[in-house]
């Protein structure tokens, strides 16, 4: 056999092989759809399982629509960034507090939708664009402040009310510390959870105009930020926050708040009163709106569990209808209990908030967005919890955090731009 | 004859036509992914949207600038260093040891290896249970038996880099051993019988026969386990997720903390290429000091 003999058969076998292939993949029967949603919620959570029911549900209806539901794993926001990047997005997503800085760029525009109107209004700094477009199905929204435990708080005599200001609020803690209970629990294990110290105490130390600044100028509020680390710092040595930083995780920190070893939770809704009421429905927990140094306290919302539609899916229309299946009274107030948060739509929902009343008690305050997600370059938010965590645990000063996140800041306000 | 020395199999050079899919595939595979990192170190791109600039080398000038960087370089040396030191001496022992077992040999080699076997997630998870502060094994038992107050081992850093390192080394220390052993078994025994005759001790024989003869099993060792340990990973992600703060983050962590969480790809690439350069630099030196004994040795 001579040369040219062996790379003719090479050849052919490759354009057997590959035209094999190629063939198996475009197998597809005309009548079946197949949408690949991936949710941003774990396999446990009760939410997808009653999400995975009315799908179910959904599929009776329309057998021609197969829609496969990808739980969450821990590396789900890098799985979904290497999918985008690699033209290869899932069909809808969940898009995890992201659906417009992040994401928008892929999905479409839900705005024509009738539940567009129904969407809660303190939603709108977060998820609607100068054109007041909207990229997700919002299906809860956070509507946070300061978690506590009311038996702790009454044993010490301790008002929540009465805490209006950082120097309030940590007299309170010192006091607390005094007792024998931890003050503040910080599940530095889902290291995440430590960029809420900020998210809660950045909006009451920065006002409007070096926010205004930050925005259209990509100024570092270097003396705000300086002052943040330097509270934290001082509560760390003066160990008013959870010893184990690094071990404790959101789990085993409601474990401990349920059994009355720690008094507060810095933590969204759903990480803290959810979780703990699960452990324990008959829990005496309450929410304290977040102290304020320059004005009043204040709580902070933002867009908590949504789904959006790729643009590049072949199936956006079978995927608007689904979205809109979820929306219907019955079936939102399932998913509504299951996720038990605050409603993002105005819908009548056949469900009550375990702890309505005591977000009722708050509607008073004013309400901030997500400090990151308004006022930090899209991708700030991972240094944020990072440097939280030098600080509270004492590897980092408080000028060697800030130096970081000014570092961080300025490179990706940079970048940003000139994405832009 | 002639007609058969004509064709193409019986061409000295005929077999080199095989290896061509597998270039194609290590091309594929390897170096082209090499080339498109190195393309996005040169770009700000921030890993997923559909916008890159241009930046040429500042994502290389700023690395160097980057305190963060450093302390992971640092750590990555720390965790190499103290990985190689551990485990290779322990392996080595172990081989040795279990070249003079007669009966059971067999039982003793999956026993090493299982650990092995064992997925870092597990084995993370349960370094973590044990280390933890708040129902942790250790804990329990300082303070039940010896009544010491909890102790914050992954709070720290040079605890929770101890803790990585004693991990990595023992998990490993299974497959160092056996690659030693199979080393010794290659040893013709007629050496240690002349040895006998000489009246060298147990240990003349271990340090002026076993150890220069096993040269090549050194080689393989030592750099799996430098090339291992440069990449180290899972375990710092499973046991501190790198924290406290930055204190125990290797080069592949911040890697992927800062390709993904800060959203910087063209900056995460500039590290992965100068780790990828310094992996190079450091097994080329290794190989040619151990060629050039290996050489002394003949």
């Amino acid at each position: 056999m001579s040369l040219k003999k062996v790379i003719g058969t090479l050849v052919i076998m490759l354009i057997v092989l590959s035209g094999c292939s190629t063939s198996s993949d475009t197998d597809t029967t005309d009548e079946t759809i197949e949408i690949e949603f991936m949710m941003s919620e774990a396999a446990d959570r009760p939410m997808l399982k009653t999400l995975q029911e009315i799908t179910d549900q959904y599929m009776e209806e329309n057998p021609n629509i197969k829609i496969t539901i990808i739980p969450a794993a821990s590396d789900y926001e890098s799985v979904i960034k290497t999918r985008l990047a690699s033209k290869d997005a899932p069909d809808m997503w969940g898009t995890h507090g992201w659906s417009l800085l992040r994401y928008s760029e892929f999905l479409i525009p839900l705005t024509d939708q009738e539940w567009n109107s129904d969407v809660n209004t303190a939603l709108d700094t977060s998820m609607r664009d100068e054109e007041e477009n909207i990229y997700a199905l919002p299906l809860d929204m956070d509507y946070s402040g300061i978690a506590y435990n009311k038996d702790i708080y009454n044993e010490l005599k301790i008002n929540p009310e009465e805490l209006q200001t950082w120097d309030d609020f940590y007299n309170a803690q010192v006091k607390i510390k005094e007792a024998g209970y931890t003050p503040i629990g910080l599940p530095g294990n889902d290291t995440w959870t430590n960029g809420f110290l900020a998210l809660w105490m950045l909006p009451g130390l920065i006002d409007d105009d070096i926010r205004e600044k930050m925005t259209t100028e990509g100024v570092y509020p270097e003396a705000e930020f300086l002052q943040f680390y330097q509270m934290i710092e001082e509560a760390a040595n003066s160990g008013l926050f959870s010893p184990d930083q690094v071990s404790l995780n959101t789990d085993m920190l409601a474990q401990q708040f349920v059994n009355g070893e720690i008094a507060n939770e810095f933590l969204a809704i759903k990480d803290s009163v959810t979780l703990s009421l699960e452990y324990d429905p008959d829990l005496n927990v309450g929410i304290m709106p977040i102290p304020n140094n320059t004005g009043s306290p204040y709580m902070v919302s933002g867009e908590n569990i949504a789904i959006g539609i790729s643009n590049q899916s072949e199936y956006q229309q079978e995927c608007l209808d689904y979205l809109n299946y979820l929306v219907q009274p019955e079936n939102y107030s399932k998913l509504i209990s299951s996720i038990g948060g605050t409603p993002a739509l105005d819908i009548d929902v056949d469900y009550t908030l375990p702890y309505a009343d005591e977000l009722e008690k708050n509607m008073q305050y004013e309400t901030e967005a997500y400090f990151d997600r308004a006022y930090l370059p899209n991708g700030s938010w991972d240094t944020l919890y990072t440097t939280v965590q030098s600080v509270t645990s004492g590897t980092q000063t408080p000028e060697a955090a800030n130096a970081t996140m000014e570092s961080k800041y300025t490179e990706l306000y940079k970048q940003q731009k000139s994405e832009d | 004859m002639n007609d058969k020395k004509k064709t193409f199999w019986y061409n000295k050079h005929s077999m080199e036509v095989f290896y061509i899919p597998v270039l194609v595939i290590v091309v594929l595979l390897v170096y082209l992914p090499l080339l498109v990192g190195f393309g996005y170190s040169l770009t700000d791109w921030d890993g997923y949207s559909n916008s890159m600039n241009i930046v040429g080398i500042s994502n290389y000038l700023s690395v160097f600038k980057d305190p963060n960087f450093i302390k992971s370089l640092v750590n990555t040396i720390i965790y190499t260093f103290f990985i190689v030191i551990i485990q290779q001496p322990l392996a080595l022992l172990l081989a040795a040891r279990l070249n003079c077992v007669k009966k059971g040999a067999g039982i003793i080699r999956m026993g090493l290896l299982l650990p092995v076997m064992v997925s870092y997630i597990a084995f993370g998870t349960m370094y973590s249970l044990m280390f933890s502060y708040t129902g942790g094994t250790i804990n329990d038992i300082l303070g039940t038996l010896f009544g010491i107050d909890p102790i914050v081992w992954l709070g720290g850093r040079w605890s929770s880099i101890a803790i990585i390192v004693i991990m990595s080394s023992f998990q490993w220390v299974g497959m160092s051993t056996l690659i030693y052993f199979s080393g010794m078994q290659q040893i013709s025994g007629e050496l240690y019988e002349s040895a006998n005759l000489d009246g060298m001790s147990s240990f003349q024989k271990f340090r002026y026969i076993t150890i220069p003869l096993l040269q090549p099993a050194f080689l393989v060792n030592v750099l799996l386990n430098v090339i291992g340990s440069f990449k180290i990973y899972d375990q710092i992600i499973v046991l501190t997720n790198g924290g406290p703060g930055y204190e125990t983050q290797s080069l592949s962590t911040y890697i992927d903390k800062t390709y993904f969480a800060n959203q910087m790809a063209g900056y995460a690439s500039a590290i992965g290429i100068i780790t990828f350069l310094l992996i190079v630099i450091v097994t080329l030196i290794m190989y040619r000091q151990f060629m050039k004994k290996e050489v002394d040795l003949w």
